[in-house]
């Protein structure tokens, strides 16, 4: 009997404490930032501009319902001296408790990017809420814009440039990536830029007024010199920077045609790799790099048959050039305008020579400038798609 | 006071290895890695090869007296007024690790999920379901043991999923680190691997004929393995100067891992793995001093003071540091001299030299 009292005198206990955990939040009591821009304003203040998902508009599925369609998201700006202050602000103009968890982008607004970026990175790996995983961006103009312009696709331009990134197209980085290029010796950081780009094209007149004819945009790629942003990499460049690092790009290589060089020939790249051997040549450092590159022919203009060896060599070696062009002309940028090492040499020399490294690591960028790097590339195409000719070849 | 109560060899090694592991694997990896940068591999290996001869320094008394405490074995070999000082400070050690632990637990819970919580709620629920553990008896204890198990297969799944983050270059070049940055780097981790002096307070409940050194053995050469896989995995993923600067690295390890964009946010691994392991860490402490509080006190039975002790573990767990600065400062400069020095190698060195000196049991 005194077991069953205790029993239920426990039971009553614990039921009062399932009912709800302490310090939950559900759902319509919080608000789910999209993505976070940071500005630098005057007086070493920050901007900070949160996108703020608008949970109904996400739930509803034909948004269209009742004629005018609910704007997904909103955008909200305060100003403090951290990130933290300005969000305690932004607190005073949002209702709900702001919630970091799903940010997918920081955008950091050129200014800011210049002035320097180490202020402005620890919150959001300090705090428990944002990810690592978000992407970092670097906005052409100020964060603020960017993450007011809204995209016809997706519905916030947050999750447009999230989805873009991971098309894998342009040069995208990740927040932790981003803290190691900038702890580590022998690297400097690069970012991905986006910008706003004016529009005219979109056919529906409601949808140009939605967007205000404005639409965001991967830009080529940010390098830093340390925490300072130096300049930009164009589109192409951009492309020659994720050869030379490594990085996985899903792109297209077009090449003049083997047997008519007034045709194209475009191959998809499956996969790359990259391999960096450090060598010293009378104490000047000299990179031998081997660029990997495999991938799949998807289109033809031409009307040989490509799939004889020796026309396969043909184009693998302009592809081979293609791609050591765009490489080249990322690392003359880099080298030669802009002196930073975004793409980790001084890691493959310090792995060569560790005695060495440490009397040049100081100035590292200055030896970079001088430093010698042949390009090597090795380029296959393996499939030829859903046709081995084209019809009508041997006609 | 554990005669009735039998654990096999293999019940045996997985508490011993859960006695170390939870914390090790959180705390540790950045701390090392922090002094021996891309040599933290050295440190691991240096901190196991220690451990071993730990093990070994230990096991080679507790087999001399078989069926006895490590506390009736200093009471034996000490006499009885040093024998009872030196199981004094050996019971204060375990006291003080113990809230340490509990307060880690909590701490962990609170940056990591919970922060609006008060770190007590997270102590005594942990000492709660501990006390009732302990109170259960030490085979029910082997026995929820097995559930750490799980804690082990997660923290390998972990490892594997993070393959795809990994780098291996990140370890090179080799060899770059001072020698005394490594030793300093693998002196923390040694300091923990050490704790496995604590199950020597358990000795009676292993099987008669079984062989303690090599319990001590395999058990260090498993927890040296998963310290070496916990270490890689943080740096091979986020290279050093990034890894060292984290308070918990192996949480951030699994919070970026995301594979073909479905699988991934998986933290609740890590807090399913930290809430077992980290109450059977606290638990196995909690009994060991339970055991040498009623040794000292001459209690036959220690049931009745569980919960009291209990109480004091999970207050002085509340103000045993001020703030995380002044925990760290312990753990990472404090901690591994003070435990090292007194309790894992000097008292042992001490009951070792006595029973040689004194000549009781077989081999001296």
């Amino acid at each position: 009997m005194k077991k069953k009292v205790w029993l239920a005198i426990c039971i009553f206990i614990i039921a009062n404490f399932m009912s709800g955990c302490w310090s939950r939040r559900e759902l319509n009591e919080v608000a789910i930032v999209l993505g976070a821009g940071i500005d630098a304003i005057d007086n070493d203040r920050i901007r900070l501009t949160v996108q703020v998902a608008i949970p109904m508009a996400f739930a509803s599925g034909q948004e269209s319902m009742g004629g005018k369609k609910q704007a997904a998201s909103m955008e909200v700006s305060s100003d403090g001296a951290t990130i933290e202050e300005a969000e305690r602000y932004l607190a005073m103009k949002i209702p709900r408790e702001i919630y970091w968890g799903h940010c997918v982008a920081l955008i950091i607004g050129e200014n800011m990017a210049k002035k320097g970026v180490r202020t402005i990175t620890d919150f959001f790996e300090r705090d428990r809420e944002p990810r690592e995983t978000m992407w970092v961006m670097v906005a052409k103009g100020t964060a603020e814009d960017f993450l007011k312009t809204g995209s016809i696709l997706e519905k916030t331009s947050s999750q447009a440039v999230g989805l873009l990134t991971r098309m894998k197209t342009g040069y995208a980085v990740k927040l932790f990536e981003f803290v190691e290029m900038l702890a580590e010796e022998g690297i400097q950081p690069a970012a991905a830029g986006v910008r706003v780009v004016e529009v005219n094209e979109a056919s529906d007149e409601s949808q140009q007024a939605e967007t205000g004819g404005r639409r965001v945009e991967m830009a080529g790629t940010a390098l830093f010199k340390e925490d300072r942003m130096v300049g930009w990499l164009d589109a192409d460049e951009t492309r020659g920077l994720m050869w030379l690092k490594g990085q996985n790009l899903k792109g297209i290589i077009t090449v003049p045609a083997p047997d008519e060089p007034d045709k194209m020939v475009s191959i998809r790249v499956k996969r790359n790799a990259r391999e960096i051997k450090a060598e010293s040549v009378d104490s000047i450092p000299t990179f031998k790099v081997k660029i990997r590159v495999e991938g799949d022919m998807i289109e033809q203009q031409s009307m040989g048959d490509l799939s004889e060896p020796e026309k396969i060599k043909k184009i693998n070696d302009s592809m081979a050039a293609e791609i050591r062009k765009r490489a080249q002309s990322a690392l003359r940028k880099a080298q030669d305008d802009y002196g930073v090492d975004v793409f980790g040499f001084g890691q493959a020399y310090h792995r060569r020579f560790k005695n060495e490294w440490k009397d040049i690591k100081h100035n590292w960028d200055d030896k970079f400038k001088q430093a010698k790097v042949e390009i090597q590339v090795e380029a296959n195409v393996r499939e030829m798609g859903l046709l081995t000719k084209r019809p009508g070849t041997n006609k | 006071m554990l005669e009735k109560e039998i654990i096999d060899d293999m019940q045996a090694v997985f508490l011993m290895v859960n006695l170390v592991i939870p914390t090790v694997l959180l705390g540790v990896p950045a701390v090392t890695i922090g002094f021996a940068k891309r040599d933290a591999w050295i440190s691991a290996l240096l901190a196991t090869a220690a451990g071993i001869f730990i093990g070994r320094l230990i096991s080679s008394i507790i087999e001399k007296f078989p069926g006895k405490t490590i506390f009736e074995v200093m009471e034996e070999l000490l006499g009885r007024l040093f024998g009872k000082i030196a199981g004094a400070l050996f019971a204060w050690w375990i006291l003080h690790t113990c809230s340490g632990i509990a307060r880690e637990y909590g701490e962990f819970l609170e940056v990591a999920i919970m922060p609006d919580t008060p770190l007590i709620i997270f102590s005594v629920a942990a000492i709660i379901v501990s006390a009732y553990a302990v109170k259960s008896g030490f085979e029910v204890m082997a026995r929820f043991n097995i559930l750490f198990v799980l804690v082990i297969i997660l923290f390998l799944l972990i490892s594997a999923l993070s393959y795809a983050n990994a780098r291996f270059d990140r370890m090179l070049p080799m060899f770059e680190t001072r020698p005394q940055d490594v030793l300093k780097g693998a002196l923390v981790p040694l300091a923990w691997m050490g704790e496995i002096v604590v199950f020597s307070v358990f000795s009676p409940a292993l099987k008669a004929n079984c062989s303690i050194r090599k319990i001590n053995d395999v058990s260090v050469l498993l927890i040296g393995a998963f310290f070496l896989v916990g270490i890689m995995g943080v740096l091979l993923v986020f290279g050093a100067e990034h890894a060292s600067a984290m308070m918990y690295p192996v949480y951030n390890q699994v919070r970026i891992i995301s594979l073909a964009n479905f699988l991934e946010r998986l933290d609740y691994l890590i807090f399913m793995s930290w809430a077992i392991g980290g109450i059977i860490k606290i638990g196995i402490f909690y009994f060991a001093l339970v055991i040498g509080i009623s040794w000292l006190f001459g209690i036959s039975d220690y049931r009745p003071i569980v919960f009291p002790v209990g109480i004091v573990i999970a207050s002085l767990s509340m103000f045993i540091h001020e703030g995380v600065g002044d925990e760290l400062r312990f753990l990472m400069g404090t901690f591994p001299f003070y435990s090292i020095i007194i309790f894992e190698v000097g008292i042992p060195l001490l009951l070792w030299l006595a029973s040689i000196i004194k000549g009781r049991g077989h081999g001296a």
